[in-house]
């Protein structure tokens, strides 16, 4: 089987480059993003399975990110990353067609679990 | 604002509702620390796993996680140090202080807003000690207003300094934006007003030789009853 192919984004640059080093020694093609501009690029040159987008960012946030993934690819699965005290913006990703959400700290086997679900790998 | 205490009713809701915005933004900040130190260890502790089921191991890389640790535990550090000060502020209501001291936290508590905001949040301050005799918290919410009403401004990229011009009688404290603060609504200014009258100080804003307005001044009496303020 291909391997699971991921974008992690998240604003703090260290969490998303030990995040994806983590994702690979596991299997999965993982890319990283710090922005939400970032995102999006990959997202338009890449294939994809799924983004893991955390909800609460400098510049283009994690919402605004999935209602233009959605609008353009829509079958590309979303999941949520969020913090202590963004259960409403969860709220909205979720109902803007994310996948399933995830708090931080991140449990990275939690995180692959829900990654291969929200991909049909299950 | 109607009558004398409905003002004070206001300035001690504000006075609470900025502690409580500037203490959770740093708990945010702090939970940042954690989460990338968890992420960092997890990852370590995957490396040490793998080199136990007959990996390679590079011992570098160990060590450079571990330095990331150590830098992360130091920004941790310093947020607390930072917070620290900014709890304590609180225990009196007038002190004799150092703006050069003081400035530097206003501007580090406000650098997540900044960050958020994606505008560079910069201090520009005079070597010597700028030393008043006022309220700490208040200057602190003070200043801070004027940086987030600057802020709000302030196009993505672009930068927002607060400076310090002491005087004989009073000192000016500056917020300049590289962007016209032209879009101030009424009442935000005028809560800026009131905070500066507690404290015995006063907020204009003040247009550039252009005639725009790029700059929020506090102009805050070296020493309390010197000012035109209720905080006499």
């Amino acid at each position: 089987m291909d391997p699971l192919r991921v974008l992690f984004v998240d604003d703090e640059e260290e969490l998303v480059s030990a995040v994806v080093e983590r994702l690979e020694l596991r299997g999965v093609e993982a890319v990283g993003a710090t922005s939400g501009e970032e995102a999006l690029r990959l997202v338009e040159q890449r294939q994809l399975d799924v983004v893991v987008l955390d909800v609460k960012m400098p510049g283009i946030g994690g919402l605004e990110v999935i209602r233009r993934i959605k609008a353009r690819w829509p079958r590309l699965q979303v999941v949520l990353l969020s913090g202590h005290g963004s259960e409403e913006s969860v709220e909205e990703g979720m109902s803007l067609g994310a996948v399933d959400y995830l708090q931080k700290p991140v449990d990275i086997d939690l995180l692959l679990g829900l990654l291969r679900r929200a991909a049909g790998r299950v | 604002m109607d009558r004398p205490g409905d003002a004070a009713k206001t300035l001690r809701e504000q006075g609470l509702a900025f502690f409580g915005r500037t203490t959770a933004g740093q708990s945010h900040e702090v939970t940042n620390v954690l989460n990338v130190i968890n992420e960092l260890a997890g990852l370590q502790l995957d490396l040490l796993e793998a080199a136990a089921a007959g990996g390679a191991l590079r011992l570098e890389r160990l060590a450079e996680l571990a330095d990331k640790i150590q830098r992360q535990v130091a920004r941790g550090e310093t947020i607390v140090r930072f917070v620290n000060r900014f709890a304590h502020s609180v225990d009196v209501d007038e002190a004799v202080f150092d703006l050069g001291e003081l400035l530097p936290l206003v501007v580090f508590l406000c650098g997540r807003p900044a960050r958020l905001a994606r505008t560079e949040l910069e201090a520009d301050l005079p070597q010597e000690p700028v030393v008043v005799e006022s309220s700490p918290f208040g200057v602190q919410q003070a200043v801070s207003l004027l940086v987030d009403l600057a802020l709000r401004s302030a196009a993505e990229r672009r930068r927002v300094t607060v400076s310090c011009h002491p005087g004989d009688a009073a000192v000016e404290v500056r917020v300049a934006s590289d962007d016209p603060v032209a879009e101030l609504e009424p009442a935000q200014l005028e809560l800026a007003r009131l905070l500066a009258e507690q404290i015995g100080a006063a907020v204009t804003a003040e247009p550039d030789e252009a005639g725009e307005l790029h700059r929020l001044v506090l102009r805050l009496p070296r020493h309390r009853g010197a000012g035109e303020g209720p905080g006499r």
